[in-house]
């Protein structure tokens, strides 16, 4: 890893830290627990966490993977870099479904509560998601961001960052 | 969509026949070379023919084959510029493998021609490597530390061979008078000129990549790289003249790199985003204790100061410091790298967790500290049961680490036919 010296690749990697600490609450949560005992969830902490999986999980992970498959991969396609970022939107694919039954889960559980079942899967799904999206991170704070700061020029990096910070 | 593993990352990332055809080969050579010290175990410095052989198949067919396989695959994700002909990876693998398969055979029988002919097949693939090294790093201006120590142990690796070339031929025709401090040059180019240089080189990307953190501090890289660049220089100079104080003014050096770049790497560490490392870190943080500490020995062998610390200089360097290290890496990077090939044609690739045996790599790394205590203990008391029993634990150990190679092939086969 490096010093990130473009604007985008500051914002990305800010969203990338964020993802980390939730992802590690969560992670250190779901060890705790185990998959066989359901959380109850009028405890307040067990109630921010879901709020917080529901939200940046499903949420922000969308909007993050959006702006990168609409935006700054093709600007960096045009700059000649395709194979990273084809292998980076493909992992995207593999994430997104992820996170998506993730944080449908975790709004049911706020309104409903876990059945063992649905325990079971949330816990199961919440370690792959928190396995999936590090190992994702891993790559593009080491690739991805890199190559912004070696590939767009100041005028595009500052529209990318424009266009990340309305997203 | 279908992912053709060859074109991720542009193509840097090189088909996985590549680097895996290394770390096999490294991690059978690993069994062979604790089979023959446990055979021919030894506790006095002046090292049997053997114990060479032992030693090369650890340097040659263990450190060089991951450090030739870990960069034809690292070097051009951190340099941003793919390898120019990975038909030549192939062929250093081969030259590497037949050399050193020959020249062990050769040290072990007692058969000069063999390890002239072995010596040489190997130098030739150390010398393509080289080319490759160094054709990758041409033009590359951005992370100084990296390349600095990358071009450091390219031009270490030229010299290893000229001097190797000559040692290897003179067994055959016996024309030098003096080989002591040619071999004394040689082993110090080869430890610390290449292999150091890669393994420290590396770690400041590695590291950082495993723990998720900044790169270390530049400041105190470029002043890492400038103690071990000189360190290096000097070294080599007072062995080839056999002045003991330019040697010892090169190893305070070389200790002074691997402790600044040791401390930056602990702070980068210390900042890590990703809290939950788990036990991969451990041999890796023990490999960069050692090197310090392999340096002492040396220094205590320059000086006389105990019996058998030349042997256990060459210990704590060859076997504690590079070999725990790279063990360490190399655990880490298999199943990353296997991780990023297996993608199946519905899409999926599959979770790290999934391909990591922990169990046997813990086995491993138990049996492979017990090893290095246990020999270097041998060497400070000069009991060769101690060194037979370590070279033992090695032994186990280097089986462990197969086993947990062969469950890493086993379970991305499954997840391939689970998800075909």
């Amino acid at each position: 890893m490096f010093t990130i010296s473009s604007k985008i690749g500051q914002l990305l990697h800010q969203d990338h830290v964020q993802a980390i600490a939730l992802l590690q609450k969560l992670e250190q949560f779901l060890i705790a627990q185990t998959s066989k005992r359901p959380p109850d969830v009028a405890n307040d902490a067990v109630k921010a966490l879901l709020k917080d999986v529901a939200y940046i999980i499903d949420d922000e992970i969308t909007r993050h993977f959006g702006f990168e498959e609409g935006h700054l991969f093709p600007a960096l396609a045009e700059a000649g870099e395709t194979g990273m970022t084809t292998f980076l939107a493909h992992e995207h694919g593999m994430i997104r479904p992820v996170a998506q039954e993730l944080g449908a889960l975790a709004r049911t559980a706020m309104q409903e509560g876990f059945t063992p079942d649905s325990w079971k899967q949330f816990h199961s799904l919440g370690l792959e998601m928190v396995e999936r999206e590090i190992f994702h991170i891993q790559k593009e704070e080491m690739g991805l961001l890199s190559a912004i700061s070696a590939l767009l020029d100041p005028m595009t990096d500052a529209e990318l960052a424009m266009k990340f910070s309305e997203s | 969509m279908i992912i053709d593993p060859s074109q991720n990352a542009a193509g840097r990332l090189l088909p996985p026949d590549i680097p895996f055809r290394f770390f096999g080969t490294a991690i059978f050579f690993h069994i062979l070379a604790w089979a023959v010290l446990a055979l021919n175990a030894q506790s006095a410095d002046g090292l049997s023919w053997p114990v060479l052989a032992a030693l090369h198949l650890i340097t040659l067919g263990v450190l060089a084959m991951v450090a030739a396989g870990a960069s034809f695959q690292l070097l051009p994700v951190a340099t941003k510029r793919a390898v120019r002909a990975p038909v030549l990876c192939r062929v250093t693998y081969w030259l590497m493998t037949g050399g050193v398969a020959l020249f062990a055979v050769g040290l072990l029988f007692n058969l000069p021609v063999l390890v002239a002919v072995g010596g040489g097949l190997a130098a030739l693939g150390l010398l393509v490597m080289a080319i490759l090294l160094v054709d990758n790093l041409m033009g590359v201006e951005d992370m100084p530390i990296v390349t600095g120590h990358a071009w450091i142990a390219a031009l270490s690796l030229v010299a290893v061979e000229v001097l190797g070339g000559l040692l290897a031929i003179n067994l055959a025709l016996g024309f030098l008078d003096n080989r002591s401090s040619l071999m004394l040059a040689h082993g110090i180019l080869a430890a610390f000129g290449f292999m150091g240089m890669l393994a420290q080189g590396f770690s400041t990307i590695l590291l950082p990549m495993f723990a998720l953190s900044f790169a270390p501090s530049q400041r105190l890289g470029k002043g890492a790289l400038l103690c071990n660049g000189l360190g290096l220089l000097f070294a080599v100079t007072g062995a080839l003249i056999e002045e003991p104080s330019l040697l010892a003014l090169g190893g305070l050096l070389g200790m002074c790199g691997m402790g600044i770049l040791a401390w930056s790497l602990a702070a980068t560490y210390r900042k890590r985003m990703r809290k939950r490392t788990g036990f991969f870190f451990l041999p890796i943080w023990i490999g960069v204790a050692a090197g310090p500490l392999a340096i002492l020995c040396g220094l205590a062998a320059l000086f006389d100061l105990f019996a058998n610390a030349g042997a256990l200089f060459i210990w704590m360097l060859v076997v504690g410091w590079l070999l725990t290290f790279l063990m360490g890496v190399l655990q880490r990077i298999m199943p990353f790298l296997a991780s990023m090939h297996s993608a199946t044609p519905n899409g999926r690739t599959p979770l790290l967790s999934q391909l990591m045996a922990e169990g046997w790599a813990k086995a491993h790394f138990a049996l492979h500290l017990t090893a290095v205590l246990c020999v270097g203990a041998g060497f400070l008391f000069g009991s060769v049961l101690l060194v037979r029993i370590g070279a033992l634990s090695g032994l186990a150990g280097a089986l462990s680490f197969a086993g947990y190679g062969v469950e890493l092939f086993t379970r991305v086969r499954r997840f391939r036919l689970e998800n075909a």
